[in-house]
């Protein structure tokens, strides 16, 4: 139970144990802005666009629709977390050279449920298996395109990695 | 505003206590979704939450003892439930409901318990649960009881449990021998969306081909899901008709309207829907009629 609805909960967020304090009834995206991890973007606030995407234990979730309390004891990814020692991902690098994105807003969401999708996959991936994984996003600018054609590259990259591999 | 105290019991015996304190004043919260979208717009304000995040045993997926069912822990989510090797396989129309739902982070959160007490009209498995006859288990102060689905659900999110009651698994029944099973979402504005109408049907065919059962039921088109015994019963023994069903419905229901479709609109949606999901669940039947021989 908590005290005047104030709660903390540890979580490993980004890879650092972390302890946030917040409050019941927030979403867990307030709690995660607070941190100054303003790659987590509230904008429909019902659960439908996807900005506010984070990964729970590695399954991309909405945080604007995801009770705070639920992030004690769990693993959280925000995008600032996909970067690792100040280098890009595959993923983020290949989001530029494919020009994934015009305005950006959407991104960080893409960018998470997309690397969602890779980490429980293997090999080469369809547009029909893209879709499916992102599905929930939307994009206004309407990158959906060039998002298909850059989660598609780093799959197909990997792909020929693995090709490579079995060939020796 | 001021903030609900938040509870995280251990045991379902627990969390029925402080409910019980609470009196119709707590929420319980099992994925959040639909609990933290209340809070947020301001719909609800609960003097007390409580979670059920750290209750064991709530979020095993199994055959029951005697083998004729599935059991759903309540916090099994949405995904869980739709990628479930024996659930697809013993009752691939509730696979299909969850699988529908929302968008994948959707249905990364929210539950099995959850979807049903919140009982809103327009979600995608409580007609596909409706249909297989599914069951809750439902704990209070007093033990466990027993509520088909159908009993369950009463009105626009208002449900049979008691202000101390606790869904604590789903009880899924296997599909009768040889019937073939559909849930079909038809929405009308985007993917994600709830939806306009959603047709749950399951169908046995008799050795001479005729029908020998036939279920409907149909979400998002009324406060609970609509089910019309009389058609069901009419439809046994005759040649298997889906587009004949689909008017038969279409004329028999009273649909409401909303953002996602008109009165009329929806009409025509279950008149098209109700046939197609019929000839989804036809196509499934298994060791069913042969074709007849050529020529």
């Amino acid at each position: 139970m908590t005290e005047g609805g104030k709660i903390t909960v540890s979580c490993v967020l980004n890879g650092a144990k972390t302890d946030l304090c917040g409050e019941a009834a927030q979403p867990a995206s307030e709690a995660l802005r607070r941190e100054g991890l303003f790659g987590v973007r509230e904008t429909c606030s019902l659960g439908v666009c996807g900005t506010c995407t984070v990964l729970l234990d590695g399954e991309p979730v909405s945080a604007c629709i995801l009770p705070f309390y639920a992030l004690e004891g769990s693993e959280v990814r925000t995008v600032e977390g996909l970067e690792s020692g100040g280098r890009l991902s595959a993923l983020q690098q290949q989001f530029i050279e494919s020009q994934a994105f015009q305005c950006s807003f959407c991104t960080p969401g893409f960018l998470l449920s997309a690397a969602a999708l890779l980490d429980s996959t293997e090999g080469a991936l369809t547009d029909e298996q893209v879709e499916e994984g992102l599905q929930g996003h939307l994009c206004r600018c309407g990158c959906y395109e060039t998002v298909k054609e850059a989660v598609r590259a780093v799959a197909a990259r990997r792909h020929g990695q693995d090709a490579g591999r079995g060939a020796r | 505003m001021s903030q609900p105290l938040v509870f995280f019991p251990t045991t379902v015996a627990e969390a029925v206590e402080v409910l019980d304190r609470y009196g119709g004043e707590a929420k319980v919260v099992a994925g959040g979704t639909a609990v933290s979208l209340m809070l947020q717009h301001r719909l609800i304000q609960p003097a007390a939450l409580v979670s059920l995040q750290r209750v064991d045993g709530l979020r095993e997926v199994g055959r029951t003892e005697e083998g004729t069912a599935v059991r759903l822990g309540a916090l099994v989510t949405h995904a869980e439930a739709a990628r479930h090797p024996f659930l697809r396989s013993a009752a691939p129309l509730v696979a299909d409901a969850f699988a529908v739902v929302g968008n994948p982070q959707v249905r990364a959160a929210a539950t099995v318990g959850g979807v049903l007490t919140e009982a809103d009209y327009a979600s995608d498995p409580p007609a596909a649960l409706r249909a297989i006859d599914a069951v809750v288990i439902a704990q209070g102060p007093a033990g466990a009881r027993i509520i088909p689905v159908y009993d369950l659900l009463l009105g626009f999110y208002e449900t049979a449990l008691a202000d101390n009651e606790i869904v604590s698994s789903v009880v899924v029944p296997l599909l009768p021998e040889g019937a073939g099973s559909a849930y079909l979402k038809y929405s009308s504005r985007s993917s994600e969306d709830r939806p306009c109408v959603g047709v749950a049907a399951v169908v046995r065919q008799a050795p001479d081909g005729s029908c020998a059962e036939v279920r409907v039921v149909l979400g998002a088109i009324a406060a609970v899901p609509v089910r019309v015994p009389e058609l069901e019963a009419a439809a046994v023994g005759r040649p298997l008709d889906p587009a004949g069903l689909g008017d038969a419905y279409a004329e028999a229901v009273d649909p409401l309207e909303d953002v996602r479709g008109s009165a009329w609109y929806r009409r025509e949606m279950v008149r098209v829907w109700v046939a197609r999901a019929v000839t989804a669940a036809r196509h499934r039947c298994t060791g069913g009629p042969q074709p007849p021989p050529a020529g």
